[in-house]
């Protein structure tokens, strides 16, 4: 197995808790189903809003974080990339739960660098 | 460092009958005071009988809410005077809260101020709980629930009243609380060193750890170890919980796990301490402690206190799982370390 499979195969084992834990972090209900032939799953919250979150390997050999909606109001859809998990979950939560506050990280001032 | 403790518990549990005993206590010499009451005419501070080596600081208001400021200039006022030698060179500090209190945004206040941070250490959190009445505010009040997650040490009072309710309340309170002592005090009686460890001692992870580790919890799973669910809907599910990991973590892993805990659930992180086997100096444990979104910088063990070298978790947190703690980190670290491998080919692509 090369480490590009095998990288996959665990981004594609724990995407569904990653994605049930986020919004359950964010107090929102819904309903996360992963494909499992592919790291791919649709995040269907209450309201019927539904968000397709894909990660996959592009042709440059780097890999990449997409979430793909329907605009609720334009009935547009829309797809954004995002490069790591981090910035995934920020566009995630931005999509379903808007008014969930964020936090920033604060080490305390005598701080040495991790 | 100047150890300071954090006396909190709901109303009427007995905060001030248990201050009002411990410091005429030989062991409280040296001791620096500040009490927080809520309302314009604060009565406390008429309870408490006071020794020339303590001294009562007065704030109106509740701590929790709008005085944090104003802590945080009393502490920094003390540390001045103490330096100028105008009043005697107490040793600790103890802060008793209001009975209404969240002691979360006080904690995350004494450790984020920058002055306070370099001559100053939070030693311990105190928490009275009423063994008469405590089941019944457990249920009720969201604040009291905070209290008892995020207490390093649990004093019940009342006890000569309490009947068989003690018993499960104990049961209760170690369900949301596995990790600290729990102690009982008759009318306010109890020996100080029971409650105020040095910030030396409250530094040292293995206590916290010694929870994880007796739990025989599996490498990379997660165990959920109490959840009282009858108070408010943010405090539902208060959980303390750890994760141990065989592998060890690449600092910036460690750095990314972190961010996302503090950015998507910093308020329910109550509190998260660890002892962490970094890849990069792996004799070396880091240890760290947070509470919310605010960490201690984390410091560095000389050695390992054991023969036990996985790296160990220990949350107390509110809607956050452990399988999406666990989660986080093989994602992140999956990605750290593909993009770690990658960079050497780019490199000499691109050349």
């Amino acid at each position: 197995m090369t480490h590009s499979e095998t990288h996959l195969n665990s981004v594609k084992h724990h995407l569904a808790d990653l994605l049930e834990g986020a919004v359950t972090a964010w107090d929102v209900v819904a309903d996360v189903t992963v494909r499992k032939d592919q790291a791919e799953a649709l995040v269907v919250v209450a309201d019927g809003i539904a968000v397709l979150v894909t990660y996959r390997q592009r042709s440059t050999g780097d890999w990449q974080w997409a979430l793909s909606c329907r605009d609720p109001q334009t009935e547009q859809p829309w797809r954004r990339f995002y490069p790591s998990a981090l910035t995934m979950l920020r566009g995630l939560r931005a999509e379903l739960a808007p008014d969930q506050p964020a936090f920033g990280l604060v080490i305390t001032p005598s701080a040495v660098s991790l | 460092m100047i150890p300071i403790t954090v006396l909190t518990g709901f109303l009427g549990s007995g905060k001030t009958t248990l201050l009002s005993h411990l410091l005429p206590h030989p062991e409280m010499g040296r001791t620096a005071v500040i009490i927080n009451e809520f309302g314009e005419i604060g009565l406390d501070h008429e309870l408490v009988e006071t020794s020339e080596e303590d001294f009562v600081e007065l704030t109106t208001g509740c701590l929790c809410c709008r005085l944090r400021d104003d802590l945080v200039l009393t502490i920094r006022d003390l540390l001045t005077r103490r330096q100028r030698g105008d009043v005697p060179v107490f040793e600790q500090i103890l802060i008793e809260t209001t009975g209404l209190a969240d002691p979360l945004p006080v904690l995350q206040t004494l450790a984020s101020d920058p002055v306070l941070a370099e001559t100053t250490k939070l030693a311990n959190v105190v928490t009275t709980v009423d063994a008469l009445l405590g089941l019944s505010t457990l249920s009720r009040f969201s604040e009291s629930l905070r209290q008892v997650a995020v207490a390093d040490q649990l004093v019940f009072t009342k006890v000569d009243l309490a009947g068989d309710e003690a018993q499960q309340l104990r049961s209760k309170v170690r369900q949301l609380n596995p990790l600290a002592p729990q102690h009982s005090a008759i009318h306010g009686n109890i020996r100080p060193s029971l409650l105020l460890g040095s910030a030396q001692e409250q530094a040292d992870p293995l206590r916290w750890l010694g929870y994880s580790v007796s739990d025989s919890v599996e490498p990379k799973s997660g165990q959920q170890n109490g959840n009282l669910g009858e108070a408010g809907p943010h405090d539902s599910t208060i959980e303390t919980f750890s994760i141990v990991r065989e592998r060890p973590f690449c600092a910036v892993t460690l750095t990314l796990l972190l961010q996302v805990l503090t950015e998507h659930c910093g308020a329910g992180l109550l509190r998260l301490k660890g002892i962490v086997q970094i890849e990069e100096d792996p004799e070396r444990p880091m240890v760290i402690h947070g509470v919310q979104h605010v960490f201690h910088p984390p410091t560095w063990l000389d050695c390992w206190p054991g023969s036990d070298r996985r790296s160990r978790l220990v949350f107390i947190a509110s809607s956050i799982q452990p399988r999406w703690v666990n989660a986080l980190i093989e994602t992140l670290d999956a990605e750290v370390r593909q993009l770690g491998s990658s960079q050497p080919a780019d490199a000499a692509a691109g050349h």
